[in-house]
């Protein structure tokens, strides 16, 4: 109605990928190249991830998360960027090491640097990155108006090259004694496989004086909250038939607006798993507002049930690694077990940092559907079948996952 | 040869005929992916902010959601005039719901009003002179067409010591 054109929104994407996870996902190696695996991967950064479930569900888990879930810390260090290259820090951490470390500063007008994989990636405005004096390439501006060119500067630290005393690396040296010299904050975490963020021996991280910081779960309770069904996001093999093109021709109508309606309840769905999060009270059952102010109702309100749940909301640098290892926990635990009771659903959303200036990552979202369903209108029988627990085993469960691209966050 | 061969333009004609819907499908498990780009509402997280003067009552007044969708609808008013205040506005959460002077509301808005929705909330000065108080604006903190996306903010905070 109002013509005011809105770039932002229109860059704004959600990617959604329905479907089965395995059977079977082992702990050890968990897949990376599928959804939902490659989706978490995907966001390396990652600030705060929240697990809401079922509190019925999450009082039997709970132990099991609160003994078996590897612990986080990570720390906050005020570093510059030539204290990165003192032989102690960078032979432990960057050369032999593997460390995360992301600086503050808003990406797009602030100089960022990241560090993963021993590539330092360093994120400047042209002026400062004319004065450094090393290679590297312009960001994609998408076209925007009034943006500031900026560029890119990547240094992969491991390389052979990379030595003191080397000609190449005395020009970074200079570049960080005499252009980008500032102490920065930089978060901190340290990915070795037993040391759970920072190591033990080395508190200090080579004498820079960092606070180490503990990442713990804080729990929210949502009671009462309207769930709605969430059996409908299942895709049944039969839906996607790819079997001679006679069939294909005959059910395309249905399937296109049976489509349709899959997507909106998707967005719909991911909406709601939000405002469960906001803990907004309009997704409760006592819920009274008066339709001038607000008309948001829980999609598919009539059929919706009123439930307790909870939430875990880590926050602090989170490794990817860590998050897949979150999600394999929650899929044994939440498995399909002796009742019906056990097997729930439960949904993970991430939040990135290191978001870009043109279409960022902003996060992720995963919601895993349960294992057995329970009949309806027979809530009270909690024991099931010894077929159906197999069969529920044998076959993998649905999830639904989404990936957010291009929000505008300011606080 | 030819008998495997003879299939495969088939199949190619299926793959054109169908709607740029993204859609793949493994052998093994159905599988279904696709891109939303205009979703029907866009959120927004705003901040009530008041100017001086100001009594510390006024700040420690919590804010009601009648009196936000007020001010919410006077700024609109402004700015687009009557058809500004046909526009649907939908308060999600009022937080804190008592106490400090950080008054933050999360609302949603349909998706082609969003940018009209930003405009005139952040050009808006209000509020009640009469009774000794300062006026009263609006801070838009985020803005998104998927509330997952921005309703743990950017993370910022946790540079901060």
């Amino acid at each position: 109605m109002h013509e005011f054109e809105d770039d932002a929104s229109r860059r704004e994407k959600c990617f959604t990928s329905l479907g089965q996870l395995p059977p079977f996902v082992d702990p050890k190696q968990p897949p990376t190249k599928k959804a939902p695996f490659s989706a978490i991967l995907a966001h390396p950064f990652i600030h705060t991830v929240e697990v809401t479930l079922p509190k019925e569900a999450y009082s039997t888990i709970q132990s099991s998360l609160e003994s078996r879930l590897q612990k986080l810390r990570y720390a906050r260090v005020f570093m510059s960027l030539s204290s990165l290259l003192e032989t102690e820090f960078f032979n432990t951490y960057i050369k032999t090491g593997n460390i995360l470390m992301i600086s503050e500063g808003r990406s797009g007008s602030d100089s960022v640097f990241t560090l993963r994989d021993g590539i330092l990636k360093l994120e400047l405005s042209r002026e400062i990155y004319e004065r450094t004096g090393l290679t590297g390439k312009p960001i994609r501006s998408g076209g925007r108006k009034h943006a500031k060119e900026r560029y890119v500067i990547e240094l992969n630290l491991r390389l052979p090259s990379m030595l003191h005393g080397k000609k190449g690396f005395k020009r970074i040296e200079w570049a960080f004694q005499n252009v980008l010299n500032q102490s920065v904050a930089w978060l901190f975490f340290d990915l070795s496989s037993d040391t759970n963020g920072i190591a033990d021996a080395d508190q200090t991280l080579k004498g820079n004086n960092p606070q180490i910081l503990p990442c713990e779960p804080t729990l929210t309770e949502h009671p009462q909250v309207l769930v709605p069904p969430l059996d409908t996001l299942k895709i049944t093999p039969t839906g996607l038939n790819p079997s001679g093109a006679a069939a294909a021709t005959t059910t395309t109508t249905k399937t296109i607006t049976d489509q349709e309606e899959l997507r909106d309840q998707c967005t719909e769905i991911s909406d709601w798993l939000a405002m469960v999060s906001l803990s907004s009270p309009r997704v409760t059952a006592t819920d009274d507002i008066d339709p001038y102010l607000s008309r948001y109702s829980v999609p598919d309100a009539d059929e919706a049930q009123a439930t307790d749940l909870v939430s875990l909301r880590w926050r602090g640098l989170i490794p990817a690694k860590w998050i897949v290892g979150l999600v394999v926990h929650l899929l044994r635990e939440t498995a399909a077990g002796g009742s019906a009771a056990s097997s729930a659903w439960f949904a993970l959303s991430a939040n990135a940092l290191a978001r870009e200036a043109v279409e960022a990552r902003d996060g992720y979202s995963l919601l895993v559907l349960p294992a057995l369903t329970v009949p309806l209108g027979d809530p009270g029988q909690e024991t099931v079948g010894k077929e159906a627990i197999v069969a529920a085993r044998r076959s993998g469960r649905h999830f639904v996952s989404w990936e957010f691209v291009g929000a505008s966050v300011v606080v | 040869m030819s008998t495997t061969s003879q299939p495969q333009p088939a199949e190619v004609e299926t793959a054109k005929r169908k709607a740029p819907t993204e859609q793949t499908s493994s052998s093994s498990t159905p599988a279904m992916t696709f891109t939303t780009r205009s979703p029907p509402w866009t959120y927004l997280k705003l901040q009530l902010t008041h100017q001086p003067p100001v009594s510390q009552s006024t700040l420690n007044h919590p804010l009601d959601p009648l009196t936000a969708r007020t001010y919410l609808s006077a700024a609109l008013r402004q700015f687009l005039g009557l058809s500004g205040t046909a526009i649907a506005i939908d308060i999600l959460k009022i937080d804190p719901p008592s106490g400090t002077n950080a008054k933050t509301i999360w609302i949603r808005v349909p998706e082609p009003d969003a940018s009209a929705v930003v405009a005139a909330l952040s050009s808006w000065v209000g509020g009640s002179e009469a009774n000794g108080n300062g006026n009263v604006a609006w801070r838009v903190c985020a803005k998104g067409n998927f509330l997952q996306a921005i309703v743990n903010g950017s993370g910022a905070e946790i540079f901060v010591p």
